[in-house]
């Protein structure tokens, strides 16, 4: 997926009004990390695709701080399937403080080495 | 969503103030009751720890009030097969199924601002990332110890510009939206 996301942004720097949005996301999104981002949003895609309208979920929770700025990733994706579905867009939660929460959910297996990669 | 819807979803997010999960996990079950459907998003499943514990914390919420816990499903981007089975195979009640998007282990999953999406907001703009610089380094003067790496940090935050980030991401999510669709029509077209 890799090359063919490479190829992409070859096309799409033949256009003028494209170039400047490749170049910045490859300034702040490594190849991998698009990879990433396209299979995940497929396979989220995928999955609203399977469900029936009334299953759409009315509340998309990010619990981890980490993943709050997938909201700008997700959010084009839930937009384009709620639209279609015409179903009420979701309401959105983020967990705050997680760390420091009286219930704390413990992310320092992974975070505490600095290393969010499994070993 | 404009800028202040924005800065409303984010105040309701609770960023600057202590909110405890466990009650963060009560107001959704007051608001979806039990016959809604709640999503999860998380960038990375490690062990699934995470997913144990929300699993707990819904179902301590749950008998709380006796009440059955919404449909729970849990999404993470990246995720190790052998531990998505292995969370998937606990004794999670509440959690009603858990899914990745991929389970390659090539990608530095956002490495790249990893640091600065723990911090305690998702910065929706500049005046935020500039909030937390100047909180950082407040901290940097009681902190020498650690100086050079929040300093490292705060260098790196800087640099990043969020809004520049988001706009990375969403121009990604489009991309991946008119890709899907151009695969969509390669298939019709394949069995036409």
């Amino acid at each position: 997926m890799a090359e063919e996301i490479a190829e992409e942004d070859n096309r799409l720097e033949l256009d003028s009004t494209e170039v400047s949005k490749v170049r910045l996301s490859e300034r702040y999104l490594p190849i991998e990390d698009r990879v990433v981002i396209r299979r995940g949003l497929s396979r989220l895609f995928e999955y609203f695709e399977s469900l029936d309208s009334e299953k759409l979920p009315e509340m998309v929770v990010f619990p981890d701080t980490a993943a709050r700025v997938l909201f700008y990733a997700v959010g084009p994706v839930l937009k384009r399937v709620y639209e279609q579905r015409g179903a009420k867009r979701p309401d959105f939660r983020f967990f705050g403080h997680l760390e420091r929460s009286q219930s704390r959910i413990d992310r320092r297996a992974w975070f505490g080495r600095g290393i969010r990669r499994g070993d | 969503m404009d800028r202040e819807e924005f800065r409303q979803l984010l105040a309701e997010a609770g960023s600057g103030a202590e909110v405890p999960v466990g009650e963060r996990i009560e107001e959704i079950m007051d608001e979806v009751k039990d016959r809604g459907h709640v999503l999860m998003i998380d960038d990375y499943l490690a062990h699934g720890s995470t997913l144990t514990q929300i699993d707990r914390l819904f179902g301590e919420a749950a008998s709380k009030r006796g009440a059955v816990a919404p449909e729970t499903v849990f999404f993470a981007f990246f995720g190790p097969q052998n531990l998505m089975k292995g969370a998937a195979s606990g004794d999670l009640s509440y959690v009603s199924s858990v899914f990745v998007g991929t389970t390659s282990r090539d990608s530095l999953f956002f490495s790249g601002f990893d640091h600065c999406a723990r911090s305690d907001s998702f910065f929706p703009d500049d005046w935020e990332l500039d909030a937390f610089r100047k909180k950082k380094e407040a901290q940097l003067g009681v902190r020498k110890e650690v100086g050079k790496k929040y300093s490292q940090k705060v260098d790196h935050v800087n640099q990043l510009k969020m809004h520049e980030l988001r706009r990375s991401l969403r121009y990604e999510a489009e991309r991946t939206l008119d890709w899907l669709e151009s695969r969509k029509r390669k298939e019709e077209g394949d069995q036409a």
